[in-house]
C-alpha cells in the first residue's frame, strides 16, 4: 500500500491549480486530481485466471469565462499537465454558454473522516482462495468456486478558485465467492459477497459455506409457477430493489418527469417502516468521504424517510439548474472511484427493524426466498415499473420453513406497490459493493411482489 | 520517449523463460457533448493513457499497469507482473495459447471528417437546432443531445515479434425526446444506435434537424396512444432491435470465456455450453444465421486488430438455426482445441487486461422485404427502439420494453401502441422466426456502453441485421 497518495493528489492539485491560476482567460476554475491503485485477483473453476494490479493519476479540471464553461480530463504524467491546463484554458472561449451557471463550490469545512485500513498484497489474495477452497472442499469435493479478491486504495484532492481545497483517501477490500454444481445438465449455484475495510475481516469460510450450500441446494430446483408471492428478500436482493428505486431520485430524472417520485417528493408512498439514509460521514461506510467530488462538504442525509421520499440528489450545476441556487447541491458530484460505475457514489443504509431471517421464515405460509436479483432495469420509469431475475439461489417456502430451491424466476413489478407492502426488516446488516456503491442491508420480508416468468435453471 | 521507444525498451527486458509477455501503450482521446434543449449541460474531453504489460508464464497470467510513461516504470511493471504469474502458481490455470501469426503493421481506420477536427460549435449548433425542431411541439419538454467520440491509439509489441501501431476513430449521437400530456410521460430517441467507426461525416449524414420532426410528431401521439395489452402475438423487430437482441442473446452467450465459467462471478455463464458446439445444437430455425464479423465497413466492433495483435475476423457463430462458432481468444481458442483465436480481445484502457468483447453481431440478411413483411401479418405487432433490456445470467429468459408499437391488422399498419415489451427464452425465441429481412434493410449499428469483467470495462460493440419476424410471442407484460 502506498503511503503518500494523498500528498499525490494534493500537489497534482495544487500544481494545477497554481498554473491556472496565473491565467486572465478564466473567471473561475476547479481541479480535481484523483489516483487509484487497484489490484484484484480473480478466480473461476478452482484456479487463478486474472491476476491485475495497475495505478493510474488524473486531473479533471474545470473552469469558466462568463457563462462558458468547459471540462477536460487527462492522465497526469510528470510532463502533460503543463500542456494539458494550456490547452484548456486556449479553448475556452470556443466553450459552450451554459446559462445556468453559477459558479463553483463556495469554500467549505469538513467533518475528520477515518477511512483507510489495511488490503490485502497479492500473496495475501491468494491465501484468501485458499481459505475458501479448503472450506469448500471440506464440505462437497465436486464443487467448483468463482469470484474475486479486489482492492482499492483511493485519494483525491479538490481545489477551486474559491480558495476551497479538501482531500480525502479511502481503501477497502471486496470479496466474492461463488460456487457451482454440476452433475449431468443440471447446475447449481450459490454466490456472496461482502466488503470490509479490513482484509482481516472478510468472512471467507462463512461466506463460502454459503455459497456452497446454496450451489448445492439449487442443483436440482424446482419450478414454480409466477404470481405474486410474499418474499424474504437477502441482503444482495433487497440492495438491487432499492438501488434501482434510488435511480428515480437523481436530479436529470426527477426533474425531467422521469421518475416515480416526481412532483411527488413529501408524500407517503412507501411503507412507513421503509427508511433509507445514504451516510457518507460515518467511517463504516466504505466510501466514507467528507466532501464530494467538487468539494462540497458531504452530509448523512435520509433519501427515504418512512416512506416518503425526501432527498432528491444534486451536485452544483443541477442545483443551479432546476433549483437556481448552487448551494442547495446535496453533496452529490461523482467521486471518480471506478470509470464503471455510473451515476453518483452513496453509501447506503436501509434502517434495520427486529427481525431475523429465521423468524421471517417461520412466519411465512407460502412465499419465496430470494438470495439476490440480476439484470434489473426500468420497463416504465415515471410508473416505476423495474423487472429483472432471481438468481444463485431461490427457495420456496411453505408453511413456515424452506421447502425446496426453486428454478429462477422473472419479477416485474412497479416499486410504488412492492415498497409499500413491507413487513418485517431484519436486525443484522450486511455490507456489500454492488453497482458501484456501497449499501449495509438486512433481510427484508415483503408481502407481494409480481413475478412474471420462468427461466430454465 | 515515444510509444514504440518504449514498447522497444520492454520487449527488449521481458524475463527469460516466459512464454508470452505483451506490452500495450493505449491512449484514448473521447469527446462528450450533452445537450439539453438550447443549452449545453456538459461538454468534456478525456484523454487516459498508459501501458500495460501482461506476462504468461509457467501456465499463469500476471498484469501490471501504470500512467506514467518511462523506462523506470516499465521496470516496476516488467517485476509486478512477473510476480503476479508467480503468486497464480498456487492455483494454476495451466493456461496454454494458438500460435498466430507475426504481424508488423501501421494502420488507422478509415474516416473523412476527424470528429476532433469539427468546431465545438458546430457539434453544439447540430443538437440544439433538432431540439428547436423537436420543441415546437409543446408537449416535448426535454430535447436531450449526447455525442460521443473517441480515437484510440494502440501500440501493441509482443515477444513474439508482432508490432503494431493501430489508431481507430469512431463517434455517434442521438437526441433523446420526452414528452408529458395525458397523465402520461413518454420518449423517443433518434438516432438509433448510430454509433459506427466513422469520422463526423455520419453525423452530417444522419442530419438530426431534417430528420427529427417525424419522431417528434409521432411522440405527441404516443402520449394518446393505447397501452399493448398482454397476449401472444407475431412481432417484427426493426434493426436496432434486432441489433440489441442479438447482443444480450446471442453476443454474451457466445463470448467463450464466458461459457468457460471466467466471468461466472459477475456476468454470468453461458447456456451455449462448449459440448453444445457444432453438435447440432438449435439456437434458432432455418432462416436464422448470425456472424460475429469484425471486418464489416464502419461497425462500431470493427478493428483491423485485437488487443492480442490477431486479425479482426468474421466468425459464423449460427448457421441455418444450428450453433457453430464462438467469440475467442488465444487462451479460450486452444482450451477448445480450435487452430487459432477469434480475434476479439479488447481493453477498454491501458490499466485494464484484454478480455472477449463482441465484434460486430449480425443476423444475415433473408429474402423478404419490409412491405412483404407487414402485408404477409394478419395480426400482429412492429416494435421500435430500445427501451428496457434484461436478460437472466445464462442469458436464456428475456424481457425488452421498446419505445414504439405499431399495431398490424390484416396487413397493414392501422395504428400505435405504447409501452411495448415482449419476453421469451432465447432458443425458443429464434426458433420461432417466421421472416427474415433482405440485404437492403440490414443496418449496422451499435453500442458504445457494452459491460463487462472486473473491474469493469465499458466496450464499444456492434450488432444489427435486417428486421425479423418472429410468431406467437408473449406480449405486453406489465408495462
Amino acid at each position: 500500500m502506498k503511503e503518500d497518495i494523498v500528498k499525490l493528489v494534493r500537489d497534482t492539485a495544487k500544481e494545477t491549480s497554481n498554473l491556472l491560476s496565473k491565467y486572465k482567460e478564466l473567471d473561475g476554475y476547479q481541479v480535481l486530481a484523483y489516483f487509484r491503485d487497484h489490484s484484484l485477483t480473480r478466480f473461476a473453476n478452482n484456479v487463478i485466471h486474472q491476476q491485475v494490479t495497475s495505478d493510474m493519476l488524473r486531473i479533471q479540471i474545470k473552469g469558466f469565462k462568463g457563462k462558458k464553461l468547459n471540462s477536460i480530463t487527462s492522465t497526469a504524467n510528470d510532463n502533460q499537465i503543463t500542456q494539458v491546463v494550456k490547452e484548456f484554458v486556449e479553448n475556452i472561449q470556443q466553450s459552450p454558454e451554459i446559462p445556468y451557471l453559477q459558479g463553483f463550490a463556495e469554500k467549505q469545512n469538513y467533518d475528520e473522516i477515518q477511512a483507510t485500513g489495511t488490503i490485502l498484497d497479492a500473496e495475501s489474495r491468494g491465501e484468501i482462495i485458499e481459505r475458501a477452497y479448503a472450506q469448500a472442499m471440506n464440505m462437497d469435493k465436486t464443487v467448483k468456486l468463482f469470484g474475486k479478491v479486489e482492492v482499492l486504495d483511493f485519494a483525491y484532492a479538490v481545489i477551486n478558485s474559491n480558495g476551497l481545497e479538501g482531500s480525502h483517501r479511502f481503501n477497502y477490500n471486496d470479496f466474492k465467492v461463488m460456487s457451482i454444481k454440476e452433475e449431468g445438465s443440471n447446475r447449481g449455484f450459490g454466490r456472496e459477497i461482502q466488503a470490509t475495510r479490513e482484509g482481516k475481516d472478510l468472512e471467507v469460510e462463512k461466506l463460502t459455506d454459503s455459497a456452497v450450500k446454496i450451489s448445492i441446494d439449487t442443483l436440482h430446483a424446482k419450478s414454480v409457477e409466477p404470481g405474486d408471492y410474499t418474499v424474504i428478500l437477502r441482503p444482495q436482493a433487497i440492495n438491487e430493489l432499492i438501488g434501482y428505486s434510488i435511480y428515480g431520485l437523481s436530479a436529470d430524472n426527477f426533474h425531467q418527469g422521469n421518475s416515480a417520485y416526481s412532483d411527488r417528493l413529501g408524500e407517503q408512498l412507501l411503507s412507513e417502516n421503509f427508511t433509507v439514509s445514504d451516510l457518507p460521514l460515518d467511517n463504516n461506510s466504505i466510501f466514507a468521504s467528507p466532501l464530494d467530488g467538487e468539494g462540497v462538504a458531504r452530509k448523512n442525509r435520509k433519501i427515504i424517510e418512512n416512506g416518503i421520499p425526501k432527498q432528491v440528489l444534486y451536485d452544483t450545476l443541477s442545483a443551479s439548474q432546476f433549483l437556481d441556487d448552487k448551494n442547495l447541491t446535496s453533496g452529490h458530484s461523482n467521486i471518480p472511484y471506478s470509470d464503471y460505475a455510473w451515476g453518483t457514489l452513496l453509501n447506503l443504509q436501509l434502517t434495520g427493524g427486529d427481525s431475523s431471517e429465521e423468524e421471517m421464515i417461520q412466519d411465512t405460509q407460502h412465499g419465496l426466498l430470494v438470495q439476490t436479483f440480476w439484470y434489473s432495469n426500468p420497463v416504465n420509469m415515471p410508473k416505476g415499473i423495474i423487472t429483472g431475475l432471481t438468481r444463485d439461489g431461490l427457495y420456496l417456502i411453505e408453511n413456515g420453513e424452506i421447502s425446496h430451491a426453486v428454478k429462477n424466476m422473472r419479477y416485474t413489478d412497479s416499486l410504488l406497490e412492492f415498497f409499500k407492502t413491507i413487513q418485517y426488516i431484519g436486525k443484522k446488516h450486511h455490507s456489500m459493493i454492488d453497482e458501484g456503491s456501497f449499501s449495509r442491508m438486512p433481510v427484508t420480508r415483503l408481502e407481494k411482489l409480481k413475478f412474471t416468468g420462468q427461466s430454465k435453471h | 520517449m515515444t510509444a514504440h521507444d518504449l514498447a522497444e525498451y520492454a520487449v527488449t527486458h521481458f524475463p527469460e523463460g516466459i512464454t508470452l509477455g505483451e506490452f500495450k501503450f493505449l491512449k484514448s482521446k473521447s469527446n462528450f457533448l450533452f445537450t439539453r434543449n438550447d443549452n449545453v449541460n456538459r461538454l468534456s474531453t478525456t484523454i487516459n493513457s498508459g501501458f500495460g504489460i501482461r506476462f504468461l508464464i509457467n501456465g499463469a497470467w500476471g498484469f501490471a499497469a501504470s500512467h506514467q510513461l518511462d523506462k523506470a516504470n516499465i521496470d516496476v511493471c516488467i517485476k509486478q507482473a512477473s510476480k503476479l504469474a508467480q503468486a497464480a502458481s498456487k492455483r494454476n490455470p495451466n493456461v496454454t495459447i494458438t500460435e498466430e501469426p507475426v504481424v508488423e503493421e501501421k494502420i488507422t481506420t478509415k474516416f473523412e471528417i476527424d470528429p476532433f477536427e469539427v468546431s465545438n460549435e458546430e457539434k453544439i449548433e447540430y443538437f440544439i437546432s433538432a431540439s428547436k425542431v423537436a420543441r415546437e411541439y409543446n408537449e416535448i419538454k426535454y430535447a436531450n443531445g449526447l455525442y460521443f467520440a473517441q480515437k484510440d491509439n494502440l501500440v501493441f509489441y509482443n515477444s513474439e515479434g508482432t508490432k503494431i501501431d493501430q489508431t481507430l476513430v469512431w463517434n455517434g449521437g442521438y437526441l433523446n425526446l420526452i414528452a408529458r400530456g395525458n397523465g402520461d410521460t413518454q420518449t423517443r430517441k433518434f438516432s438509433d444506435d448510430q454509433f459506427k467507426t466513422q469520422g463526423w461525416e455520419l453525423m452530417k449524414k444522419l442530419d438530426l434537424t431534417a430528420n427529427i420532426d417525424p419522431v417528434a410528431k409521432q411522440l405527441v401521439q404516443l402520449l394518446e396512444a393505447p397501452t399493448l395489452k398482454e397476449q401472444k402475438s407475431t412481432i417484427i423487430l426493426n434493426p436496432s432491435q434486432v441489433g440489441i437482441q442479438l447482443h444480450e442473446s446471442m453476443g454474451h452467450p457466445s463470448e467463450l470465456d464466458r461459457a468457460l465459467g471466467y466471468e461466472a462471478a459477475y456476468a454470468g455463464t453461458s447456456f451455449l455450453k462448449t459440448e453444445l458446439l457444432n453438435n447440432d445444437f438449435n439456437y434458432g430455425n432455418e432462416l436464422v444465421s448470425i456472424n460475429a464479423d469484425a471486418t464489416i465497413a464502419n461497425g462500431l466492433g470493427t478493428f483491423p486488430y485485437d488487443h492480442e495483435g490477431v486479425a479482426g475476423k468474421n466468425t459464423p457463430l449460427v448457421k441455418e438455426g444450428k450453433f457453430v462458432g464462438y467469440l475467442s481468444s488465444r487462451e479460450t481458442a486452444s482450451l477448445l482445441g480450435l487452430e487459432n483465436s477469434g480475434g476479439s480481445m479488447r481493453s477498454i484502457s491501458y490499466e485494464h487486461i484484454p478480455l472477449i468483447r463482441m465484434t460486430n453481431i449480425m443476423l444475415q440478411p433473408g429474402d423478404f422485404t419490409f412491405d412483404e413483411m407487414i402485408q404477409d401479418t394478419r395480426d400482429g405487432y412492429y416494435f421500435e427502439t430500445n427501451r428496457s433490456w434484461s436478460i437472466d445470467d445464462i442469458r436464456l429468459n428475456f424481457q425488452f420494453g421498446c419505445e414504439v408499437g405499431y399495431k398490424i391488422e390484416n396487413g397493414e399498419i392501422t395504428g400505435l401502441v405504447k409501452n411495448p415489451t415482449y419476453t421469451g427464452i432465447t432458443p425458443e425465441f429464434w426458433g420461432s422466426v417466421s421472416a427474415v429481412g433482405n440485404a437492403e434493410l440490414s443496418e449496422v449499428l451499435g453500442t458504445p456502453f457494452c459491460g463487462k469483467g472486473e473491474p469493469g470495462q465499458s466496450m464499444f460493440t456492434g450488432h444489427g441485421g435486417p428486421p425479423a419476424k418472429f410468431e406467437n410471442i408473449r406480449i405486453g407484460i406489465i408495462n
